[in-house]
């Protein structure tokens, strides 16, 4: 069976260039500057919002919102808000011309609410009006007879352990038309756990919990829809993923995709918010668009966005760890619980990336794990930068440092007994023969934090304000894995004087990816950065490279990418090796504006004169690149297989100050090294890795969505909201990469998007428990670790 | 949609006679980082007229000492503030405290002293830290001005005495002696951008250690959500030695038998009295320090 | 309900406008004006995306009604250097690579230009508090940082604009620049 030709491709180059170390590369791996920059330095108009002002006439689109958390609608009233001066129409369900449906993964969620509202985001009625002013005081006409029904807050409300599994408890559904409000269950079940248990010498077990995160973007969300003379309609909107949008929208409106185009502007800040909430926004201006025959624009206020999109889940999860008096890892048992609020949104592929790095990159023979995704009426809960790892990361880090705190062991040591390693398995039996660069990643970090030293002066602290460090490790699977076809493609057009066109359809929200793509296309073709123009992801332009998710720009656009620049090499090749007469194509070297043969530099041709030739000899000088991911395999009933084809790995340490008396936590110095297959992004990789650091040290600290009673929040704005400001970071962090490169990567490369903000959180966590010592240790098991929280385990433990 | 009309006075006497003839339908705007968030946020209904303060920024932006007072400006911005001598003479260095925490940098550039006051809430920093310096405000009408201390202008959360047709001008407090300073303790889950979990301002007058005089006040006390003084815990701190047994008493002792704190969605009634106390000890400590040291 | 006549100076230019009491400078800047640098991100004066200038001091322009800046002058990050160049902050951002999805960047870049007008040498605790006048998601603050001490140099050096082309053909090389 012969392997598709793009992972032939794939697989070349990187065997070719496994030695070769980053350096030695001429754009990969290099201090690029990022396409956009200049844009963005000089306060282009990029951002959807900013073209606004390009149209003629527009209208514009509010959204009413339920009133309550969970009630029945019995009937909608919208005749004075529709005879309010400025309103042009006010759309309810029965207005929707296809599917009144926006969910991303299960058709669960209504664009406009018709039967019932579950959380206070659910919208009631568009109002379609001359300004926002107008739009915003008739929505107070909107009439609603509601049926309130009890506000389900809690998970636990929704389901419990009954000894063998998730049972769901008695209450009023929230889903009734599915039927139970369990949206999904995942498990493994590996080796024997009860038998491991009797043989550990030490047995830790602990619950967690984990808060909802906000996502706080800067950009508020946003679109403009223009109706097309041909009944179509074109979406400038704030999405990750316009091809999904695009689906979306062709559903709500009943026309066929090609009708719907999506062009996603630069984004400001996505996390994965802007995943499925694009997909919403689309539809309601791309609604008022097609119903009023005039450009549609929503743009959300702040308070808006925070209660009209989706947010990380909060977790309840239950470990249990078993290890060997020699400190190795023999068995792990949990059970995790998540909370994915009003609509299903990602949730089922967050429980399933949950379970599947639910015991850590660790040697897990014996694993019990049960996950359960549960339906409640909080906002709904979606995809957030980590989408279940950073959960279960929190809970597992912890639960190591307990045990290596029972065995007497460092947490350093302990965790090198039990790493994966290359030919080690997962515990899901996946075989990681090659690619794994944890504990080179665990001793740069141990290096460059100092930690043995800090680890043993800061536990003879004494007085009012005490130091700890802490380290934690992640690993993150790469791209989607089994949640669905894992495919990216991009085109190359060269033009006839040499510039250079990218077009991929994957979306920029600051992660700055598409550098990398470029890095890599430029690599292959020999020709600088800067003859590269990127093109803006348009569903009718840029091809589908899939949703910008996952961590998998860079590893499957990349590859993408790669494939594409590597067929037009190698017809470059040709041509060149024929006009130079260079021994073989082989022998050609692309050092733009220069090529010529390996052995004669002296005689070369200009980059084009090179492609001026391949237009004349009818050489095309455009290529499409494909690129499917190998396919995942899981197995539901054991959770084994290969879910992801290769995981990121990472050692965070961070350093912190805990003040005794107010119980206030400060990171002061952290020091984060991920291995990421191939740095081919230089900039890219460091601004992640810092700026995961600082939403991850959020997560840890600062940041909770705190609801009432009735499902309403007390959190909506940025300063009730609290995310980390310029005084909050600590003074440094200390970044490095490792490179264990992964044969299906671009030169090797692994993504990044994800895995830099997994380990900040337990790492913080495990800092303060060392900082507190072991008489705390357990209580410092939910996040986030605010101020008044670690004063009540200040108090407790008398310290 | 927000619909008011905008007046912009020519002077001081026209935004009064403005005023006179049209209270209460007026809401006075200075530096506008309160009132046009409340009415954004639709938690007030929008006024007839706004009446826009900063064409009196020259007249009623200043900080002088004069005749043993020191004199603000209402419509002193708190950058301007921070240029004052309130922040190069220790006798005054709460301001810096209060500063430091105030906002965000560029809301200072904006944010007024007298429109902190005027909103009168537990987050007017500014009110809290004058109450210890016994501060009395000046109000102007178009019958004259009249003042009042600043404790009998705080009449509870969003409500002063002010009548409808009076504009806050001054603020005034009597020249502290030599050897006195302040501090103002602020904190929260992050550095800037904050509510404060609590805060505390502290003044205090020394003669080698021994506290000659000493004013107290926190964003609240009890009941009343506005800053307020805490009598009892100065009345027990006067005339004692600066020790740290008296620290301890009458923070564990003297300060929960006056305060009842509130429990919300933000922090619990424990540990707010418990970081009442903390803040209550860090800024005796401090004001300690700056006296004897001389510095900020 | 009347409309107010407004005389600005905005970025160098006069504009004489009537706009009505209620009007945000936001936006008059970014509606009227197509000056679309300035953002709204929360329109309550908490997140700075919507700092501009005001006679050379940083104010929110969500929180500043139009209507009373008769005779101001205002500088938007458009204006900030002629046409064809670059100011120091910048080049001094370029260089320094800390550029994630630039929604903030605007109001930080006037928020520093405002802090280098007032002290030239700013220690990092200054630059700290100066730029927590942002909130920054993408987590660049340590970049902004350092953006902004090479910007001080450049303009206690006396550069203050650097020509546009240059720098895109510097920084655009694909060469390493030291940081």
């Amino acid at each position: 069976m012969s392997r598709p030709e793009y992972v032939e491709i794939v697989e070349k180059v990187f065997h070719e260039t496994r030695s070769r170390s980053t350096a030695e590369f001429r754009y990969i791996g290099k201090d690029t500057l990022r396409w956009d920059a200049l844009a963005k330095v000089t306060g282009k108009p990029i951002f959807t919002a900013d073209f606004f002002r390009l149209v003629k006439n527009p209208v514009f689109v509010y959204s009413v919102r339920s009133k309550y958390a969970h009630a029945r609608i019995r009937k909608v009233d919208v005749s004075d808000a529709a005879r309010y001066p400025g309103v042009l129409a006010v759309l309810t369900a029965k207005d929707i011309p296809g599917v009144n449906d926006v969910g991303y993964v299960l058709p669960d969620q209504p664009l406009i609410a018709e039967r019932k509202v579950r959380y206070i985001g659910d919208t009631v009625a568009l109002i379609i009006a001359e300004s926002l002013g107008n739009a915003v005081d008739a929505a107070e006409l909107v009439s609603v007879d509601y049926e309130p029904l009890p506000v389900y807050l809690d998970p636990l409300e929704i389901v419990e352990w009954d000894g063998e599994k998730f049972v769901e408890k008695p209450h009023e559904l929230i889903h009734d038309e599915r039927g139970s409000d369990i949206l999904s269950r995942y498990r493994i079940r590996v080796g024997d756990v009860e038998r491991a248990f009797r043989e550990a010498a030490v047995v830790v077990e602990n619950e967690y919990r984990t808060p909802v995160q906000e996502h706080a973007y800067a950009e508020p969300e946003a679109a403009l829809a223009v109706p097309e003379p041909d009944g179509g309609v074109t979406i400038y909107v704030k999405t990750q993923c316009p091809f999904d949008t695009r689906r979306a929208v062709s559903n709500v409106l009943g026309i066929p995709f090609n009708m719907v185009r999506v062009v996603a502007s630069a984004l400001g800040g996505g996390f994965g918010g802007a995943e499925d909430v694009g997909n919403e926004i689309a539809a309601k201006a791309a609604l008022a668009a097609l119903c009023t025959k005039r450009p549609a624009i929503v743009l959300y206020t702040r308070e808006e966005s925070i209660i009209g999109h989706t947010k990380r889940h909060p977790a309840v999860m239950w470990y249990r760890h078993g290890a060997s008096r020699d400190g190795r890892l023999l068995a792990v048992e949990a059970r995790i619980v998540l909370d994915t609020g009003a609509y299903a949104s990602l949730g089922p592929f967050v429980g399933w990336r949950a379970t599947v790095h639910s015991t850590g990159p660790y040697v897990v023979e014996n694993a019990k794990v049960d996950t359960v995704v549960v339906y409640t009426n909080k906002i709904p809960a979606g995809a957030f930068r980590g989408f279940g790892n950073p959960q279960v990361h929190f809970a597992v880090e912890r639960q190591m440092d307990l045990l290596a705190e029972e065995l007497g062991m460092d947490p350093v040591e302990f965790r090198l007994k039990n790493i994966l390693r290359n030919n080690e398995r997962t515990v899901h039996g996946q075989l990681l023969d090659h690619g794994v660069g944890l504990e080179e990643a665990i001793k740069r970090a141990v290096e460059l934090s100092g930690w043995y030293e800090k680890r043993r002066l800061y536990s003879q602290m004494t007085g009012r304000v005490r130091r700890g460090i802490g380290i934690a490790l992640v690993y993150h699977g790469n791209s989607i894995g089994a949640e669905g076809a894992d495919y990216s493609s991009a085109t190359i057009i060269i033009q006839r004087d040499g510039s250079i066109i990218l077009r991929t359809g994957l979306t920029d929200m600051g992660q700055g990816s598409i550098q990398g793509l470029v890095n890599i296309a430029a690599e292959v073709l020999g020709v600088p950065p800067q003859y590269f123009k990127v093109e803006l992801a348009d569903t009718s332009a840029t091809p589908d490279a899939g949703p910008t998710v996952a961590s998998r720009s860079t590893v499957m656009g990349g590859n993408a990418v790669l494939v594409a620049a590597y067929k037009l090499r190698q017809r470059l090749n040709e041509l060149a090796a024929r006009l130079l007469k260079c021994s073989s194509p082989g022998d050609v070297v692309i050092e733009a504006p220069r090529v010529y043969c390996k052995d004669t530099p002296e005689v070369y041709l200009t980059w084009r004169e090179l492609v001026e030739q391949a237009f004349w000899e009818g050489i095309p000088l455009q290529e499409f690149g494909y690129f499917r991911a190998p396919k995942a395999v899981w197995h539901d009933e054991t959770g084994t297989g290969a879910p992801y084809f290769t995981y990121t790995f990472g050692a965070i340490v961070s350093e912190v100050e805990v003040d005794l008396e107010t119980g206030l936590v400060r990171v002061v110095e952290a020091t984060t090294v991920y291995d990421i297959g191939r740095v081919v992004n230089k900039p890219g990789a460091e601004f992640h890795a810092i700026g995961g650091y600082v939403q991850g040290m959020g997560y840890a600290l600062m940041e909770d969505i705190v609801y009432t009673p009735d499902g309403h929040i007390y959190t909506k704005n940025l300063s009730t909201y609290h995310i980390p400001t310029a005084l909050d970071v600590p003074r440094r962090i200390n970044v490095d990469f490792v490179e264990a490169g992964f044969v299906r990567g671009p030169f090797g490369a692994k993504g990044l998007g994800e895995p830099s903000i997994v380990g900040i959180a337990p790492s913080i966590a495990n800092a303060l428990a060392h900082a507190l010592g072991r008489r705390a240790s357990r209580d410092i098991n939910r996040l986030p670790l605010t101020p008044d929280y670690v004063y009540s385990i200040i108090k407790k433990h008398k310290l | 949609m927000v619909i008011f009309e905008l007046y912009r006075p020519s002077s001081l006497d026209d935004a009064l006679v403005f005023l006179e003839k049209n209270a209460p339908d007026v809401k006075p705007m200075a530096g506008g980082t309160e009132l046009l968030v409340l009415l954004r946020d639709r938690a007030i209904k929008p006024p007839k007229y706004i009446l826009d303060l900063s064409p009196l920024g020259k007249e009623l932006s200043y900080v002088k000492v004069e005749n043993g007072y020191v004199r603000i400006g209402a419509l002193t911005t708190i950058w301007e503030l921070s240029r004052s001598l309130l922040h190069s003479d220790v006798r005054y260095a709460g301001f810096v405290d209060v500063f430091r925490k105030f906002g965000t940098m560029a809301l200072r550039f904006e944010a007024t002293i007298g429109g902190n006051i005027m909103t009168a809430t537990q987050y007017s920093d500014y009110a809290t830290l004058l109450l210890v310096y016994d501060a009395g405000v000046k109000l102007a009408s178009t019958r004259g001005t009249r003042t009042l201390p600043l404790e009998e202008f705080l009449v509870d959360k969003r409500a002063t005495a002010s009548r409808p047709d009076e504009l806050l001008v001054e603020i005034f407090f009597p020249e502290p002696p030599r050897s006195a300073s302040s501090a103002f303790v602020k904190f929260d889950r992050r550095e800037v951008l904050i509510a404060g979990i609590v805060t505390s301002a502290v003044y205090l007058v020394l003669e080698g250690d021994v506290i000659r005089d000493v004013r107290v006040s926190f964003d609240m006390v009890r009941e009343k959500r506005i800053p307020s003084r805490a009598r009892v815990t100065e009345s027990y701190l006067r005339g004692k030695r600066l020790v740290e047994e008296a620290v301890h008493e009458v923070v564990e002792k003297v300060l929960p038998s006056e305060m009842v704190r509130t429990t919300d969605w933000w922090a619990t009634a424990e540990y707010r009295l418990e970081m009442s106390k903390v803040a209550l000890k860090r800024a005796l400590y401090k004001s300690y320090e700056r006296i004897v040291r001389g510095v900020v | 309900m009347g409309l107010h006549r407004v005389n600005l100076v905005v970025n160098g230019v006069r504009h004489t406008l009537e706009v009505p009491s209620s009007e945000r400078l936001l936006d008059t800047l970014r509606w009227r004006l197509g000056l679309t640098s300035v953002k709204e991100g929360c329109g309550r004066g908490e997140c700075g995306y919507c700092i501009v200038l005001v006679n050379g001091k940083p104010k929110h322009s969500c929180l500043t009604l139009t209507a009373t800046l008769d005779g101001a002058e205002i500088t938007t990050l458009e204006g900030l250097a002629p046409e064809g160049s670059l100011h120091a902050i910048q080049v001094a951002l370029l260089e320094t690579r800390g550029i994630q999805c630039g929604f903030c960047v605007p109001g930080l870049i006037m928020v520093i230009k405002a802090l280098l007008d007032h002290n030239s040498s700013p220690s990092e605790e200054e630059i700290r508090e100066w730029i927590s006048s942002v909130l920054c998601r993408c987590g660049s603050y340590h970049y902004y940082i350092e953006a902004t001490k090479r910007a001080a140099e450049y303009l206690r050096s006396g550069r203050v604009h650097f020509s546009e082309k240059e720098v895109r053909e510097r920084l655009l090389a694909g060469v390493a620049v030291k940081r």
